[in-house]
């Protein structure tokens, strides 16, 4: 295929990646926007099988049928529950790609017909290999901890959700960061003047060690804050393709991995800001766990005191009486109901509710669940609306008119004291004030404390019941309950 | 401790500091309680019930000279102020700005006196908050008032001898009354505009489903010296205007307008009040302290010339005696649980806001005016402060500065800093920004000038590309909305597998090789990503329905 022509083509397909983006911006366009994606990767394989380099066609049909197969059986089969599991997967095979493709490289440089060696070209070639290596490890790591079970020859192993904080981490990181730079340096320098060639050994070593350093990264990193982190791998597939694309002189790559690159470092932005903490941690990783203040001493007259709080239980029976008589109902899903896989049958109460005039809505938090906006996609599923799902900033003022709120599976994401105590570790996070509302009633298997580690002053408020067991079952009874009434 | 319950002998005074339910409450908490017999008559509580509850009925002399601590509603007369036993705590309504006098009789005999008007508007403190429970049950009140001297429907009617339009209510200040007042005006049907100078309101106002009223006030274009002042006059300039020209259209028009510690704001004019109806009703919740509307007569309902009527009621929530005194019985259970030490034992804590805020005299001291809460509590100032309702239409800040409107002055304070701190952020990243740029334009100029090679070249051209690409994205992910972030992210994803195109052009030349099949993996794990995330956003997006 003429250049022009292919360089059009390349063209073509950017846009075409940028018009799906801009679809997304609303739920009307999104599914337009995805279209607009596969037009646009359908373009840029074709024009890319055109490229008169390109002779291995048997090859090629091969791996992507075989590809294509592999993908859309995983779609098709994952529960929308595991949606963050296969995001984290999917991250690491971009990664693994941009590796290989890195030691595809390695292997034609300076070879005939392959591309010529400059110092340049292999430094490239290093830092493709590195941020691949990196995202490939890093997003297998979060995928296993996402999962946090797996079954072997009949065998069940977990995955601790807490975060692995060795003690020099930073140094650890920062050592394994060094060595990489100088292994890119030497490769580049043996692939600099005439005669240079690629090096197989530096190139693994380089995987390796930055592999290494990309699972250590993410497992120092804590359960609950693995939506910055599953974005933050999604942003680091993208520069991985941009990386690729100044090794192979590919504009599309460039275009395409540095909007993916952004997108998901905004996704991160997002995220981190919701939760207020600064992104350079999160890149760094081991935030969460890691706080700088000590931890308060109490005296004997405040632990008395922490020790004499109460809670107010309630069961099915008298919550579906009260919500019954209630005007309007706001429900905070969390992990927990993802965990639960309650969404239907919470749905189901929804649907009952509204029958009777009650006003019922969802509020989502930012970081609820373990992926950007996992929870709306759970409450999709289930075939809830999406206008009475609305955002922290959307509903966060009408608590004080709210009857009831119940909170289902969450726990730091409506705990007051990020807006009480400064210090503590999730201090200056903004929280849903469910606590302003009339009712709370939270639905929570255990007294354990969150994610973050803290306890919780809202469950020992007066005007919070507590609805303890496991989050699926107890919506069932309320539904059945509501439903008798 | 002895709580007493006096009957209120204030005159229309129908509420009463316990209730039943109340003193139950008290109970459990190790209080004893002792109430004037006939104090609840006439908020529709007998004495019989609150013997059910455990109180002891007793006459009103035992009640003031036996009780440690003394709930009240009203300002007591001074002769009741001296019956109180030294030492006791005292805590009840009690305007400490206009009472020196009565303040003066508790400091003297070493009473703690505790004024609930003067609990501050922290978040923490919202369920000991009177003048909020009490100023939600003045505007329900108001438009009951209303609509009953209101000679026609709230609600719009059809009927088969006609069609009746909907009232139009206008509110002025959309604090906790005036908001109370658009809710039950809009629960009867009415067509509701509400008028407030703090944009803040304009939020709650229309959550509310009213119209928020703005003025326009055009702009000079100049700002020397006394920009601010001069701004509120034109300000208050164009918001007489405003009501001049909707006076001839509202049907019933409630004021809530009020000024700690100040004569409340002249709003509701005369040249307004001229343009008005006959038969249309103005409710002046601030006539206690002189009233919004310069036809208001304390106390009373007016008739004006052409036929308007202005009730100026002072005593909206003792018309809901039952409701009021439950509401503000439970203020008084809430504030003791909080400074409770022991069993049916408080301790006046200094150091807590609450109490410093709202004690008035205290060991023979007077404790009146409290220092402003920022000094009290600086970390409840920014985050905690809710917009001080009551001040709603206030147009300067008063001299004296009470400790709402001091605290609103420190809170705008702390914005205009938080606003400059993030323009000196802003100025720093322009500064990179230019100076990426000219970083940028000079290594062009050097690879241009050819003292670069080929390859040098095309590396900054495709640095030129990547930075433009990393701009678009940027401009185009920030307009996506928080529900389709996973969907965003499965996209991206498959997007991301672009990286195949980097496997296939490995595959060259006319035999498999060790790059071809490097370059052949890549292609199908990098498959995998497309078609698997591609079609899981579509299967997602399928999902999302309204």
């Amino acid at each position: 295929m003429e250049q022009t022509l292919l360089q059009f083509a390349y063209l073509v397909a950017s846009v075409f990646f940028i018009l799906s983006l801009k679809g997304l911006s609303s739920q009307e366009t999104a599914r337009q926007g995805n279209l607009y994606g596969v037009f646009g990767m359908a373009v840029a394989i074709v024009a890319t099988l055109f490229n008169s380099d390109v002779t291995q066609y048997d090859t090629l049909f091969v791996t992507i049928a075989v590809g294509s197969l592999i993908g859309y059986i995983l779609a098709k089969r994952v529960e929308m529950t595991a949606m963050p599991e296969l995001v984290a997967l999917l991250h690491s095979f971009v990664g693994a790609a941009a590796v290989l493709v890195g030691f595809a490289s390695d292997r034609s440089m300076g070879i005939d017909g392959g591309h010529a060696a400059s110092a340049l070209y292999a430094s490239e070639v290093g830092v493709d290999v590195f941020i691949g290596a990196l995202t490939f490890t890093g997003s297998v790591a979060a995928f296993a901890k996402l999962k946090a079970k797996f079954t072997f020859f009949k065998k069940t192993y977990w995955v601790p959700s807490k975060p692995l904080l060795l003690k020099d981490r930073h140094k650890i990181n920062l050592g394994l960061v060094s060595i990489s730079l100088l292994i890119i340096i030497f490769y580049a320098m043996g692939a600099s003047g005439e005669g240079g060639v690629g090096n197989l050994f530096l190139m693994t070593a380089l995987t390796v060690i930055s592999g290494v350093l990309g699972a250590h990264l993410v497992l120092a990193i804590g359960g609950a804050d693995m939506p910055v982190v599953v974005s933050m791998l999604n942003s680091y597939s993208g520069w991985t393709a941009s990386a690729a694309g100044f090794m192979l002189n590919n504009d599309l790559l460039i275009i395409t991995g540095a909007l993916v690159g952004s997108s998901g470092a905004i996704l991160s932005y997002i995220m981190c800001k919701s939760m207020n903490r600064s992104i350079l941690s999160v890149i760094f990783g081991g935030f969460g766990g890691d706080s700088d203040v000590p931890a308060k001493v109490l005296t004997p007259e405040e632990e008395a005191e922490l020790a004499a709080r109460t809670v107010n239980e309630t069961d099915a029976a008298a919550l579906s009486e009260t919500l019954c008589a209630a005007k309007s109902v706001v429900i905070v899903p969390g992990y927990g109901l993802a965990q639960a896989r309650a969404q239907h049958s919470v749905y189901q109460l929804v649907k009952n509710l509204k029958s009777r005039g009650v006003n019922v809505r969802f509020a989502i938090h930012p970081v609820a669940g373990r992926l950007p906006g996992h929870m709306n996609i759970l409450l999709a599923e289930a075939a809830v609306p999406y206008d009475i799902v609305l955002e922290l900033g959307e509903i966060n003022d009408d608590f004080p008119e709210t009857d009831v709120v119940l909170v289902i599976g969450a726990n730091d994401i409506v705990n007051p004291l990020a807006q009480e105590d400064p210090t503590c570790s999730i201090g200056g996070m903004e929280v849903l004030e469910v606590w302003k509302s009339k009712l709370t009633v939270v639905f929570k298997r255990s007294r354990n404390v969150g994610y973050a580690g803290i306890d919780n002053p809202l469950f020992y408020k007066d005007n919070t019941q507590m609805l303890f067991g496991d989050a699926g079952k107890t919506v069932d009874e309320v539904v059945a309950q509501v439903g008798s009434r | 401790m002895k709580i007493g319950i006096p009957l209120e002998t204030a005159e229309g005074e129908r509420r009463v500091a316990a209730t039943p339910d109340t003193v139950e409450k008290l109970k459990k908490m190790g209080f004893e309680v002792i109430v004037s017999a006939g104090a609840g008559a006439r908020a529709s509580y007998s004495d019989l019930r609150y013997e059910d509850a455990g109180a002891q009925i007793a006459d009103h002399a035992t009640v003031w000279s036996s009780a440690d601590l003394l709930l009240k509603v009203a300002p007591p007369s001074l002769e009741e102020a001296r019956a109180l036993k030294e030492g006791a705590v005292f805590m009840g309504l009690l305007w400490p700005a206009e009472n020196e006098e009565l303040i003066e009789v508790f400091r003297q005999r070493g009473v703690s006196a505790i004024a609930m008007d003067c609990v501050p508007r922290i978040s923490r403190a919202q369920k000991l908050d009177a003048r909020s429970s009490m100023s939600n049950i003045d505007g329900y009140r108001a438009v009951i008032e209303a609509a009953y001297h209101f000679g026609s429907f709230f609600s719009g009617q059809f009927t088969a001898a006609g069609k009746v339009n909907p009232a139009k209510v206008l509110v002025v200040g959309a604090g906790v009354a005036g908001l109370a007042a658009i809710g039950a005006a809009r629960g009867l049907g009415a067509q509701v505009m509400a008028f407030d100078v703090r944009a803040a309101a304009r939020e709650q106002v229309e959550s509310m489903g009213a119209e928020f009223l703005e003025v326009k006030v055009e702009e000079s274009g100049e700002g020397e010296g006394g920009y601010a002042k001069e701004m509120s006059e034109r300000f208050t300039e164009a918001q007489m205007e405003l009501f001049k020209s909707l006076a001839s259209s509202v049907d019933v028009v409630i004021t809530t307008a009020l000024i700690p510690g100040r004569e409340a704001p002249k709003l509701w004019r005369m040249e307004a009040v001229e343009e008005m109806k006959a038969g249309s009703v103005i409710i002046d919740l601030a006539a206690e302290r002189g009233g919004n509307c310069d036809a208001t007569v304390k106390g009373e309902l007016a008739t004006t010339e052409n036929g308007v009527k202005v009730i100026g009621y002072t005593d909206m929530s003792s018309r809901m005696a039952p409701t009021a005194s439950q509401l503000y019985g439970m203020n008084f259970v809430h504030y003791l649980k909080d400074i409770k030490s022991g069993e049916g034992e408080i301790d006046l804590d200094l150091k807590d806001v609450v109490v410093r805020s709202s004690i008035v005299t205290h060991n023979q001291e007077l404790m009146f005016p409290p220092p402003p809460l920022s000094e009290l509590d600086p970390s409840s100032v920014s985050k905690e402060m809710k917009p001080a309702a009551d001040t709603a239409v206030a147009k300067e800040t008063p001299a004296a500065a009470q400790p709402a409107t001091a605290v609103v002055a420190e809170a705008s304070q702390a914005e205009t800093s938080s606003s400059r701190e993030s323009s000196n952020e802003m100025n720093l990243k322009q500064i990179i920004i230019i100076a990426a740029t000219v970083l940028w334009v000079f290594l062009l100029m050097r690879a241009d000038a050819g003292e670069a090679s080929a390859s040098t070249k095309a590396f900054l051209n495709h640095l030129t590309v990547f930075a433009l690409s990393c701009f678009i994205g940027w401009q185009v992910v920030w307009n996506v909305s928080h529900a389709l972030h996973t969907p965003l992210m499965s996209v991206t994803n498959a997007i991301s597998g672009i990286i195949l195109v980097g496997g296939m052009l490995q595959a060259t030349g006319a035999e498999l090789n060790t790059a071809s099949i490097f370059g052949g993996l890549a292609v199908l794990l990098a498959m995998i990503n497309v078609v698997g995330g591609f079609a899981v956003t579509q299967r997602m997006l399928a999902m999302f329905r309204k």
